[in-house]
């Protein structure tokens, strides 16, 4: 097994995203998925990436653990997991630090499990293949992985097919299976959206429990601020392939300047409010990721809009300690949002 | 459980005697006299005829004919031949094997080449390997088996002499000798079987490929010959598995034109024979068999798919409870 | 006796996100626009000359394809025979020309029984369902599971082998392939959206059916008959093989490959040219047909 050989992890940050790119070519034009994101991810911190259907999100995410397999992608950029430089790898090399560093959560547990083999055939499996354990040291230990991850009865699971359980419990199986071989990055992405509202907290809680267990780096990706409020140390809201604003949880929340998360975090209905009042939305629609045109992607429907920024694209700027912002003309930070 | 058994059973015996009593109606309206077969051009005195056809029931009304054929079967008496006055049941039975064998070749070599091929050019669609495994398949699907066979005749059998034109070997007898005299009747159906087999592999991998759980398992890390073979390939047979069922089921058919081409002893050249011969017991008999494998290996077929996809098994006990 | 099967075409272009490997398709823009190639141009134009030939056999200056002439038998192709001689002396070139007729009637005739026939039967049985499409199928079941060649050689011993006997069995035994087919494609499209608002505008059921499923039903079911015809083609071949085609010394492809293979060790073009030839319009009918349906596919698409 030839295994990319990684530092010991010291202070280094556990993921150094720079400039990545994932484009796609389409027959209508270059879809521009992922337009220059840098990010950066130390270790045991949770990152939060928000954006809406269609903000490029998950591809970032795949980009990020260098998942993206299509031919018509065209990648650029780089991916720095412990200092050791993730793009360019070939899938052979890739296999061996998928699952044993880099781990991913999907968004629907119907479709990421296999339906055609049993639970503890799938959770095995890894650890057959990485981990070289066998016969009781296998069996105890998924059922053990089983067990941690909240699933009463393990022993009985291992034998069932994915469609005997429950969306929640099926989550709970990617979960373990994601963290089977101690990977040292999660990236979960929208963990939460296929599923019930009374079973999401319990899942969220359950990653956050795994991720200080294990001292994990995570990023979490999703369309829902309600997600990310609690949960993480960081967020990056992310629009239409672009980063637009970076900032530590509270900053952002209390003092947002993008015109963007203003509009996203006024639009959330608060029960205090009268009854029958309007649900603040952003007028307008998300932009074709095909034909953006070269200035900010969000400016046409950007209520603070200047000339400008049509014409030129911000790039990200210090506004505050590890607060960054893309945008000529930001909010200024005096409403407080109660979150 | 009883009761879905039963529900099962139930049109296929429908089907067997339906099959079965056309060919009865069928072979009665073949020309010419069966007994004057039997008893060949000078013994066919009228008083000799009739007492033949006495002996064979053969002026009894046709319902009646069947029926008692079909109490015979019951008893597993499927009857004399008319022609060489062996028991149906061994004439089949001593050619049987020799069409099973060369169509289960067939059909093994077939799906030897299917599953990489078809899997690999799903794997890298588009791409050099991709190309040319389906530019082939798509030629080959023009190539009819007995075309097939005289190309390898004339390429191993005249030019190389590498296996024989014709003839055949008891398994029991020779087995080097056996296999040699199989291997072109078997390759030749089996060529074009693979071109139709890997086409319907690829299209299905492909699809299944584009699956969330198959990202999931290169997520966690497993290597691609793992994720293919033991991922991917079993949602991916549903319909190869089909079509090999219907290719089962039609081997004893089919295998007239390969038997008679190459030589061999087989059913279906027995088939042929038989209606020539006007030997109607056998072709009765035959035509049973034949419609048994079908409806044995459609069974099989079934059952096999629940094993491919446990959410079948669920859905039956589902629409029992 | 393989059937080249139809089925669905792999679209593997993929999500955004592509197959787990280096994979999918490239969308470009070429692909979707692509027209016909010089391959389908190329088919079309050797379909052309077969149904030539067909068509105007008996007129064409080529000797005649039943006469024997035993002192240039077994020759190679000469000036004079541009594709050499069989057994009998016989004129190669001039017996495919005739040979084309007999495999263009029968696979014509055949395909168009069992198309009229078994896609009408199958879109009746999709759209009223009930009595008349449980009784249908099971008595496709039985024709499916039944020996079709016992049946072939019965009706060719009872009524003499003729094209005519040949052309009507084998479309009568295609009959459940179209029904199926066009079962499955009036199920599909009575779901359709346009169907339904037809069916709420007060459109009576026949209008239904004549004028919103047939078209939609028809040009999958066509598509699938010009690839059948390749396989009727091939089956004629094989009746010829085991001498229940057409009686000598007319001539057939099928006919001319089974005399071939008698003199394959010393004239194998003999059996190698008609197999060229068949082989070629087989094929051709395979390109064209998948070319149509794929294109009947992307209209699909896109509704």
């Amino acid at each position: 097994m030839r295994r990319p050989s990684f530092p010991a992890v010291g202070g280094a940050p556990l993921l150094v995203a720079t400039d990545v790119r994932t484009w796609f070519d389409t027959p209508r034009g270059t879809l521009r998925a992922v337009d220059s994101v840098s990010l950066r991810l130390e270790r045991g911190r949770t990152l939060g990436i928000v954006g809406e259907s269609g903000s490029g999100k998950t591809v970032l995410a795949r980009s990020l653990l260098n998942l993206v397999f299509s031919r018509n992608a065209q990648q650029d950029g780089s991916v720095r997991y412990r200092g050791v430089e993730l793009r360019g790898r070939s899938v052979r090399d890739m296999t061996h630090v998928w699952g044993q560093e880099l781990a991913m959560v999907f968004q629907d547990p119907m479709t990421s499990l296999n339906p055609t083999l049993k639970i503890g055939e799938q959770l095995k499996e890894s650890l057959w293949y990485h981990l070289g354990l066998r016969r009781h040291a296998l069996h105890d230990t998924s059922v053990n992985l089983l067990r941690s991850v909240g699933i009463p009865e393990p022993e009985r699971r291992m034998r069932d097919y994915p469609h005997a359980l429950s969306g929640g419990m099926r989550q709970r199986v990617t979960i373990a299976i994601a963290l089977a071989c101690g990977p040292q990055l999660l990236v979960a992405d929208e963990p939460t959206t296929a599923l019930d509202v009374t079973v999401q907290r319990q899942i969220l809680d359950l990653l956050q429990t795994q991720q200080r267990e294990r001292s994990m780096g995570m990023i979490l990706v999703t369309h829902d601020l309600g997600v990310v409020a609690g949960r993480t140390d960081e967020i990056a809201v992310m629009y239409a392939g672009h980063i637009v604003e970076q900032a530590p949880t509270r900053t952002l929340f209390h003092q947002r300047r993008h015109p963007y998360t203003d509009g996203l975090l006024r639009s959330i209905p608060r029960l205090a409010n009268e009854p029958h009042t309007e649900l603040a939305a952003i007028p307008g629609r998300p932009p074709d990721l095909i034909e953006l045109g070269p200035g900010c992607p969000f400016a046409p429907r950007c209520p603070r809009a200047t000339p400008v920024c049509l014409d030129v694209r911000p790039g990200l700027e210090q506004v505050g300690t590890g607060h960054a912002v893309a945008c000529f003309n930001p909010v200024e930070s005096i409403v407080r949002v109660a979150s | 459980m009883a009761r879905s058994l039963t529900r099962r059973v139930v049109p296929l015996a429908a089907t067997l005697i339906a099959v079965s009593f056309l060919t009865f109606l069928l072979t009665s309206l073949l020309p010419g006299d069966p007994a004057v077969q039997i008893l060949g051009p000078q013994g066919a005195t009228p008083e000799a005829v009739a007492r033949v056809r006495a002996d064979l029931h053969l002026d009894d009304p046709l319902l009646v004919r069947y029926a008692r054929w079909v109490g015979d079967v019951a008893q597993g008496d499927l009857g004399r031949s008319y022609r060489t006055g062996q028991e149906v049941r061994d004439a089949i039975g001593e050619r049987l094997p020799v069409t099973l064998e060369i169509g289960g070749m067939a059909i093994v070599f077939a799906l030897l080449g299917a599953i990489p091929l078809g899997m690999l050019s799903a794997y890298r669609a588009g791409g050099g390997v991709d190309r040319a495994v389906t530019g082939t398949s798509f030629a080959l699907l023009a190539v009819p088996s007995f075309m097939m066979a005289i190309v390898l005749i004339l390429v191993f059998a005249e030019q190389l002499g590498w296996a024989p034109a014709t003839g055949w070997v008891r398994l029991s007898d020779d087995v080097g000798d056996n296999l040699r005299g199989a291997v072109l009747p078997a390759l030749s159906i089996s060529i074009g079987e693979l071109a139709v087999y890997t086409r319907l592999l690829r299209s299905d991998t492909i699809a299944t490929l584009q699956e969330d759980y198959i990202s999931l398992a290169r997520a966690k890390g497993m290597p691609t010959f793992w994720i293919l073979l033991r991922h991917a390939l079993r949602p991916s047979s549903f319909s190869l598995l089909t079509v090999v069922g219907l290719q089962i089921g039609a081997i004893m058919s089919g295998s007239v034109l390969i038997e008679t081409l190459f030589a061999l002893p087989g059913v279906g050249r027995l088939l042929v024979d038989s209606i020539y011969q006007r030997d109607l017991v056998m072709v009765q008999g035959i035509a049973l068999v034949v419609a048994v494998s079908y409806v044995v290996v459609n069974f099989a077929v079934d059952i096999v798919y629940t094993y491919l996809d446990p959410r079948i098994r669920r859905g039956r006990a589902a629409a029992r409870a | 006796m393989a059937v080249p099967l139809l089925e669905p075409e792999a679209h593997a272009e993929g999500g955004a996100l592509g197959t787990i490997g280096p994979g999918a398709v490239p969308a470009g823009p070429r692909s979707r626009r692509r027209g016909h190639g010089p391959l389908f141009w190329a088919a079309v134009v050797w379909l052309l000359l077969v149904a030539f030939c067909a068509l105007f056999a008996t007129w064409l200056p080529v000797p005649d394809p039943n006469a024997p002439n035993v002192i240039d038998k077994l020759s190679m192709p000469t000036w004079d025979h541009p594709l050499g001689t069989d057994g009998l002396g016989r004129e190669t070139l001039s017996r495919l020309v005739h040979g084309a007729r007999v495999s263009l009637v029968v696979s014509l005739t055949a395909v168009s029984v069992g198309m009229v026939v078994g896609g009408l039967l199958g879109m009746v049985a999709g759209f009223f369902r009930g009595w008349f499409e449980a009784a249908l199928m099971a008595v496709i079941n039985v024709i499916l599971a039944f020996p079709g060649l016992v049946l072939l050689l019965v009706l060719l011993a009872y009524v003499g082998q003729s094209l005519g006997v040949i052309s009507l069995t084998i479309g009568f035994l295609s009959i459940p392939v179209y029904t199926r087919v066009a079962r499955a494609n009036t199920l599909a499209v009575a779901q359709r959206e346009f169907v339904m608002a037809a069916h709420t505008m007060g459109a009576s059921r026949a209008r239904l059916l004549f004028r919103e499923i047939a078209p939609n039903v028809v040009l999958p079911v066509a598509a699938f008959g010009l690839v059948a015809m390749g396989v009727v083609i091939v089956l004629e071949g094989a009746l010829a093989f085991l001498g229940l085609s057409v009686e000598a010394p007319a001539s057939t492809w099928g006919g001319m490959i089974a005399e071939g293979k008698r003199h394959l060790s010393t004239a194998p073009q003999v059996a190698l040219v008609p197999s060229a030839a068949m082989f070629l319009t087989v094929l051709s009918l395979n390109f064209v047909g998948d070319a149509l349906r794929r294109k009947f596919d992307v209209r699909e698409a896109n509704l």
